[in-house]
């Protein structure tokens, strides 16, 4: 039978469960005994003794009021103690009704007694207080204090009149009167003390002897009155009349009292108190105490059968408890041992699987959890062959293999599938393109022919054009030379000119001069006309005498008139040579500038023609550039033609490769392989009519080609590098 | 000698006469040449303030203040300004019996020559510019005419001064 963890775990504490919850049934109910007990304890038996100690006060209480009631002077003080011994009564009531109920029979019955007592007690109380509300003592001790004594002092006051008037009338005896008086007033004063005696007397005897001399007093005192009246005869009437009327309202006084101390009810109830009422006191106190004691005694036996109970209930629980241990202890090392061994097992699977041991052995005997879990484990490492066995065949290559999820939780399985797919594809893909690589590479091949082709046509048209520049330069620089030498002849032509000029000034100097000179010999003239004249006039003053000196100075006059005419033709004519060798000059200094204009141009000319010149060798230079340009197109081509078969012998050697993973059951002969590339030309040459271009940079142009011209390249030192 | 050339010079014995020969503003004046001291060149003149018109200015000639004289105020003649043949020519005369040396501008000095003083001509009475006490008369010389300048009036100061030609004729 299959005997799982669960049962074994469930068995095992549902066992442990019912020991523990006999231990708690047990446990609960001990409790609750004792919880009973406890209960009873404190709430009847203690309860019960608290009442009766609580009954005593006022049973105490009931009988000192009913002592303060007879005691008691004023009649609202005695209604206040009545009051306080009913409230003692009706407390007493209350405490017994509280405590009957708690109270066992034989104790009721005590408590019966209490009643009675204390009934009998109530009953007492009830006659005291009527008693009391007589309260006769008091009022004849109240009459006697209030009455008596003013009335025994009126009667002095009036005895003392009297004696005064006595003594006024010589007529009476007054030795006489004075002793009667006396005797009055000793009367009287016994009169009142055994009034006083009588009221306070404690026992009859006593009260009517007390009685008895105060009568006797009385009737001594009026037979003593009487003589008075008769001593007195008709005197002083007056004042005997006030003395024998006083006299008449304290013997009504005197009887009302005696009247009063005769019916002594105070008395009578003090005795019911005092006599008649404690025994019953003393009866009803040891009633309750007697009640006491036997509530205290139930106390003590419940507590006795309380400890027993606990003792009991102990020892039973510690019972149940070992047994629910030792069954605890022993299921739980069966149920862990056996886990372990089982687990361990499992693990030691798990562990062979996760380093790739497939072949372990998963049987197991038990027919529990851990059973099933090796079986688990044992169909994991089948599937995990599966898996293994479709991987093996993808490394062979065999891409016909059908990898199926398991689950759709089954990562591997769909990564098998998705591996599987892309594999397919990519080798399709990578078969495909490796034909358009071989294909690519035949048609870069043809292009790398004709881009070398180009290349070489490219490198006579460069020819040409250095020819033609070629040319050009030299144009260029005669152009040059004849400029420079147009410019030097400018420069001389400008610098004869200002000598011109400079020659002309000089002249015009010179003439200058000699129109100075000029003047100078007309002044000369001049002055010697004047001499010539004067000298006339010297010899026409001479007259005779003077003749032949007037004939030589008339002479001298003329000779200076012509000098003087001859000079000024000169000048004349100077002036005019001066007029025109100033012109000369100045023609020849507007020529200058123009003539200097001129070579500055020229010069400008010539300087436009070597920009030329380096401009020239500049497109030579670039030319030469652009051959060498060309030869490395060239040289590229042939390299691209190279690259282009190795990429077809590449493109080979991938479809070989992937030839290695089949695709279908049947494969499919492959495409033959593509037709050869056309040899590479290797370095690009035999373009007829031109020459090779060489795969390195070699020399551009062979001296002496029939297209060719030679550029002048070594001339670079008298250009600027820009 | 002065003496003598003025005894030379009187009308009794005068047949020929040397005269100076000057011209003013176009026209020719002569003078006796016995009267002429020398012929110069401009002298830069000194002007006398608030002196007579007649004789504004003096000249120094060799060392002697000499006051010059422009008598053509006197004749009339528009004064013209001074060129190249402008001269100063200096005159010795008695004047109030005093030897006095006398300085005149001429516009220029042209000769000396020798004419016969009784073929000179009185000017004419109408039409004359120049006032008859100055002029003695008028000769022929080589066709042109040649007005003889009397130079006791012309150069008496006490004449009245002719009114300012150079206001009326400039």
């Amino acid at each position: 039978m299959r005997l799982s963890i669960k049962t074994k775990l469930g068995g095992a504490f549902g066992a442990i469960l019912l020991l523990l919850s006999a231990l708690v049934y047990v446990a609960i109910s001990s409790l609750s005994q004792t919880n009973a007990t406890v209960d009873r304890l404190v709430d009847e038996s203690a309860e019960a003794v608290r009442l009766a100690a609580a009954i005593r006060e006022p049973v105490a209480l009931v009988f000192a009021n009913a002592r303060g009631v007879v005691m008691s002077d004023t009649p609202e003080l005695l209604e206040r103690r009545y009051e306080a011994s009913e409230e003692n009564f009706a407390e007493i009531r209350a405490l017994e009704a509280e405590l009957e109920p708690l109270l066992a029979p034989q104790e009721a019955e005590t408590l019966a007694r209490f009643r009675e007592s204390w009934e009998t007690l109530e009953a007492h109380l009830e006659e005291v207080h009527t008693l009391t509300q007589d309260n006769s003592n008091v009022r004849a001790r109240n009459l006697a204090f209030e009455r008596l004594t003013p009335l025994a002092e009126n009667i002095g006051a009036a005895i003392d009149a009297l004696d005064a008037r006595v003594a006024s009338i010589p007529a009476i005896d007054r030795e006489a009167v004075l002793q009667i008086e006396l005797k009055v007033m000793d009367d009287l004063r016994d009169i009142e003390t055994m009034l006083l005696s009588t009221i306070l007397a404690q026992t009859d005897e006593d009260m009517e002897r007390f009685m008895a001399e105060a009568a006797t007093s009385l009737a001594e005192a009026e037979t003593a009155l009487d003589d008075l009246q008769a001593a007195l005869g008709s005197y002083a009437s007056r004042e005997l009349e006030a003395v024998l009327s006083a006299w008449g309202e304290l013997a009504a006084l005197s009887g009302e009292i005696k009247t009063l101390a005769t019916e002594r009810t105070n008395l009578i109830a003090w005795d019911i108190v005092e006599t008649t009422s404690q025994p019953v006191r003393l009866e009803a106190t040891a009633a309750i105490n007697e009640l006491s004691d036997s509530l205290k005694a139930d106390m003590a036996a419940a507590k006795a059968a309380a400890a027993a109970a606990y003792g009991t209930s102990r020892s039973v629980l510690i019972g149940v408890a070992v047994t629910a241990l030792l069954v605890g202890l022993s299921a739980a090392a069966w149920i862990s041992l056996s886990i372990s061994r089982g687990l361990g097992r499992a693990v030691d699977v798990a562990r062979k699987v996760s380093i790739g041991d497939l072949d372990v052995d998963t049987r197991h005997s038990a027919r529990d959890e851990i059973g099933d879990l090796l079986r688990a484990m044992g169909e994991m490492t089948g599937t995990l062959g599966k898996m293994s066995a479709v991987a093996e065949a993808i490394s062979r290559g065999d891409l016909t293999v059908e990898a199926r999820r398991r689950s759709d939780a089954d990562a591997l399985g769909i990564a098998f599938e998705r591996m599987l797919r892309k594999l397919r594809e990519v080798v399709r893909d990578a078969d495909r393109s490796s034909d358009g690589v071989a294909e690519g590479a035949n048609a870069m091949s043809a292009a790398a022919e004709q881009l070398s082709q180009g290349a070489t046509e490219q490198a006579a048209a460069a020819q040409q054009a250095s020819s033609a520049m070629e040319e050009m330069v030299a144009n260029i620089r005669q152009s040059a030379d004849n400029a420079s030498q147009t410019e030097k002849i400018a420069t001389q032509s400008a610098e004869e000119a200002t000598k011109s000029g400079q020659a002309v000034a000089d002249a015009v100097k010179a003439m200058r001069t000699i129109a100075e000179k000029i003047n100078i010999i007309q002044e000369i003239a001049r002055q010697t006309d004047l001499l010539a004249l004067n000298a006339a006039v010297e010899a026409a003053r001479a007259g005779q005498h003077g003749k032949g000196f007037a004939v030589v100075a008339s002479e001298v006059r003329k000779l200076a008139e012509r000098s003087q005419q001859a000079a000024q033709e000169i000048g004349e004519l100077s002036s005019t040579t001066l007029e025109v060798s100033t012109r000369a000059g100045e023609m020849l200094q507007a020529l200058v500038p123009s003539i200097r204009r001129t070579s500055d141009l020229v010069e400008e000319i010539s300087a436009a023609t070597q920009e030329q010149n380096t401009g020239a060798e500049q497109i030579n230079q670039a030319i030469r550039e652009l051959d060498a340009v060309i030869q490395q197109n060239a040289a590229s081509s042939t390299e691209a033609a190279s690259v282009s078969a190795e990429l077809a012998t590449q493109s080979d050697e991938l479809r070989k490769v992937i030839g290695f993973f089949h695709l279908e059951a049947a494969t499919k002969p492959r495409n033959s392989p593509q037709a050869p590339l056309p040899a590479s030309s290797g370095p690009i040459d035999a373009v007829p009519g031109t020459r090779t271009i060489p795969k390195a940079k070699s020399a551009l142009i062979p001296n002496g080609h029939a297209d060719g011209v030679e550029l002048d390249l070594g001339s670079d030192a008298e250009f600027e590098a820009y | 000698m002065n003496g003598g050339a003025r005894i030379a010079g009187t009308p009794a014995s005068r047949s020929s006469e040397m005269l100076l020969l000057f011209s003013l503003s176009g026209e020719t004046f002569g003078i006796t040449v016995s009267n002429v001291s020398e012929v110069l060149d401009p002298i830069p003149p000194t002007e006398i303030p608030n002196a007579d018109p007649f004789a504004a200015a003096v000249v120094n000639v060799r060392g002697a203040i000499v006051p010059l004289i422009d008598i053509r105020r006197r004749l009339r003649i528009r004064v013209t300004t001074e060129d190249g043949d402008t001269r100063i020519v200096v005159l010795d005369l008695p004047i109030g019996g005093v030897p006095t040396k006398i300085a005149m501008i001429a516009d220029a000095v042209t000769k000396v020559i020798e004419t016969d003083l009784g073929a000179l001509e009185p000017i004419p009475e109408l039409g004359a510019r120049w006032p008859k006490k100055f002029v003695e008369g008028v000769a022929r010389h080589d066709g042109d005419l040649v007005v003889l300048l009397d130079p006791q009036t012309l150069f008496d100061p006490d004449e009245p001064t002719a009114p300012d030609m150079q206001e009326t004729t400039t």
